[in-house]
């Protein structure tokens, strides 16, 4: 015989039955549940935390006002790190910064400057940081996050695992070697990681606490960064275009077809047959051999969805088809497709956002 | 003005042999097009690599052969005359990829760095003024103080490759003296291990709406609505005047 007290199956049943009720009810998670929820429901819990053994410090940028899904990635790596007794602490660069951060998985939230130019950052990320002493610094592998980590990690003497694909308390893991190797560390004091790499947080609310910023420490600037021109879309790489609107072989009015990706503000792409054809040049062309997209949104016009073509929509967010057939391969992918004549519809869209100025 | 252009010497990611990264040839095209003399610069021993960076327009390429810390190596060497300009690739392709030579780089020089470099413009008071590539083709003006180090964007325009020219660049290997020794990394290294991306709200999610056969002024009304719910519209004011 072990030590180890035995279960008792009818008395456990018996204290989480629910009295009152035709047939019996368990609950297993205990009373305390089953009463609050009777009296109606409770606000949203929120974990707090004091002192917590140690920090782990994510920096997130919001350039809309709230992390979008890389910041809440980024929150999520900095949680992993923290376990259960380290505390969360988020700096925020951005406009109106700081909402969704506390649901992000944050227990405190400083707010940096977005005008901050790249030369002072490392200073002032030093200085936020300081009081916290973090154990880790978490930051996206953006153009902008990647380089304020390398410029921290240069400035402080700091480790840097830069672009780790896996992520657990105990190790991080980044390859190496022009990608053909990799290798598994202990994570060091900053890593970056890159989208879709680690999970957000999804546990319970966490207090996302305002602290002040540090004042930011006068630098002689040698660097001096103007304001960003966003690119206009028809002059825009197919590439890096963030809105593509393409025509296939169902499209036969090509002026309405111009004339719409200019109201759009569309860069405008075709399949391979429609390059072939002349109709459009070859550097339009979507695809295994043409280009990938790197786009938020595809609006796609007599466009059937061959395989070779839908490579180039690989990390397409959002597809919009407009079909004569409903079996197409690209009505299967869009988020919204339209079963009718592209000759039709394309007028009449023209006509909508005139009729609206 | 004097560009030197850092080669890390990189292999293929695919076959493995040795090639010039992609960053490397970008920033061998903005040293090109600044003007002046443009070396190359590599630390330990020659490879075909160098010559091969000597194919996308260098004349000369220095490999300092001595022990230790990479980074102690080339500030010693660059300070003795500095040049005015020093470029690099993004990250190099085949060693520890972190891409933070350049920056440990100009910390120790003391001089400014900017990264993401797209094109170089004209140099007015020893300011250098360059521009920045962002995503979705968004493009930042930015001045910079000589001497400087820039980081090439991957996507800034490559020199073409000429044979006659990678046969012809004078290779000559540097002796200098040994620097402190490099840390050690820890952990595990082996063969490389493609896993698969988390599954979120982006990628071939199948099940979207679908409206069979509207009236084109409902279907143009859906799909209106259906853009302007992503948030696709809100530049186009300037674009619909012309139009
Ligand atoms: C090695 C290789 C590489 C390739 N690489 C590429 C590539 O990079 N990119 C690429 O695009 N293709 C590529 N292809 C070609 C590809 O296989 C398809 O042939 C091509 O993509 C089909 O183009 P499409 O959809 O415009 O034409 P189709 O297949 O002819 O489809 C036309 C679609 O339009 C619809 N339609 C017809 N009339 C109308 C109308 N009035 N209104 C609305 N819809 C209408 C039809 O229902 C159909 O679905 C490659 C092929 C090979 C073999």
């Amino acid at each position: 015989m072990t030590g180890r007290p035995r279960r008792d199956p009818r008395a456990e049943r018996a204290r989480c039955l629910v009295p009152g009720g035709v047939r019996p009810r368990l609950v297993r998670a205990g009373w305390d549940g089953v009463l609050t929820a009777e009296a109606g429901p409770r606000p949203p819990a929120v974990v707090c935390i004091e002192e917590p053994a140690f920090w782990v410090a994510a920096i997130v940028e919001t350039p809309e006002g709230r992390p979008d899904r890389w910041g809440r990635q980024v929150l999520g790596a900095a949680r992993v790190l923290a376990g259960a007794e380290g505390g969360v602490v988020a700096l925020v660069t951005g406009v109106e910064a700081g909402h969704g951060v506390g649901e992000g998985g944050a227990d405190r939230v400083v707010v940096l400057d977005i005008a901050i130019g790249p030369e002072a950052m490392p200073g002032v990320m030093l200085a936020a940081l300081a009081p916290f002493a973090p154990r880790h610094v978490v930051m996206a592998e953006t153009p902008a996050g990647g380089d304020w980590a390398r410029r921290l990690a240069a400035r402080s003497g700091w480790s840097i695992q830069a672009g780790i694909e896996m992520l657990n308390a105990r190790q991080a893991l980044r390859p190496v070697g022009a990608m053909r190797r990799e290798r598994a560390a202990a994570p060091a004091r900053v890593l970056t990681v890159p989208i879709d790499r680690v999970a957000p947080y999804g546990g319970m609310r966490r207090e996302g606490r305002g602290c002040v910023p540090p004042d930011v420490p006068v630098l002689e600037a040698r660097v001096q960064v103007g304001p960003v021109v966003l690119a206009q879309a028809a002059e825009m790489p197919l590439a890096e275009a963030p809105f593509v609107m393409a025509a296939g072989q169902g499209v036969r009015d090509f002026d309405s077809f111009h004339a719409l990706s200019r109201f759009l503000g569309a860069t405008e792409g075709a399949s391979r047959v429609v390059c072939d054809a002349g109709l459009m040049p070859r550097g339009a062309q979507v695809g295994a051999s043409g280009t990938v997209l790197d786009a938020r949104c595809y609006l796609a016009f007599g466009i059937a969805g061959a395989p070779q073509h839908l490579q180039g929509l690989g990390k397409v967010e959002h597809v919009v088809a407009v079909n004569t057939d409903l079996h197409a391969a690209i009505v299967a992918r869009a988020g919204l497709a339209i079963i009718a004549d592209a000759q039709a519809v394309m007028p009449a869209l023209l006509d909508l956002l005139r009729e609206e100025g | 003005m004097r560009g030197v252009v850092l080669l890390s010497g990189g292999i293929d990611p695919v076959s493995g042999r040795p090639a010039v990264p992609r960053g490397e040839v970008a920033a061998i095209g903005l040293a090109l097009s600044a003007g002046g003399a443009v070396g190359g610069l590599h630390v330990g021993e020659g490879s075909v690599a160098q010559r091969q960076a000597g194919g996308y327009g260098l004349e000369r390429v220095d490999c300092l052969r001595g022990g230790g810390d990479a980074v102690a190596i080339l500030a010693a060497h660059l300070s003795a005359p500095p040049p005015d300009l020093v470029l690099a690739g993004s990250r190099a392709c085949g060693g520890e990829d972190s891409g933070m030579l350049p920056y440990l780089l100009a910390e120790r020089l003391g001089w400014p760095l900017l990264a993401g470099v797209m094109a170089i413009g004209a140099v007015a008071d020893g300011w250098l003024s360059v521009t920045i590539g962002l995503p979705l083709g968004a493009r930042q003006e930015a001045r910079i103080r000589l001497p400087c180090i820039l980081c090439a964007h991957d996507a800034a325009p490559a020199p073409p490759f000429v044979f006659d020219r990678a046969r012809r660049v004078v290779v000559r290997t540097v002796d200098v003296s040994d620097a402190p020794p490099v840390p050690v990394v820890e952990g595990v290294e082996r063969p490389y291990r493609a896993r698969p991306r988390l599954i979120g709200s982006a990628g071939p999610g199948g099940g979207g709406t679908v409206l069979e056969n509207p009236e084109p002024a409902e279907a143009a009304r859906v799909l209106l609505a259906h853009l302007r719910a992503l948030g696709m519209l809100g530049s186009s004011e300037g674009a619909s005047i012309d139009a």
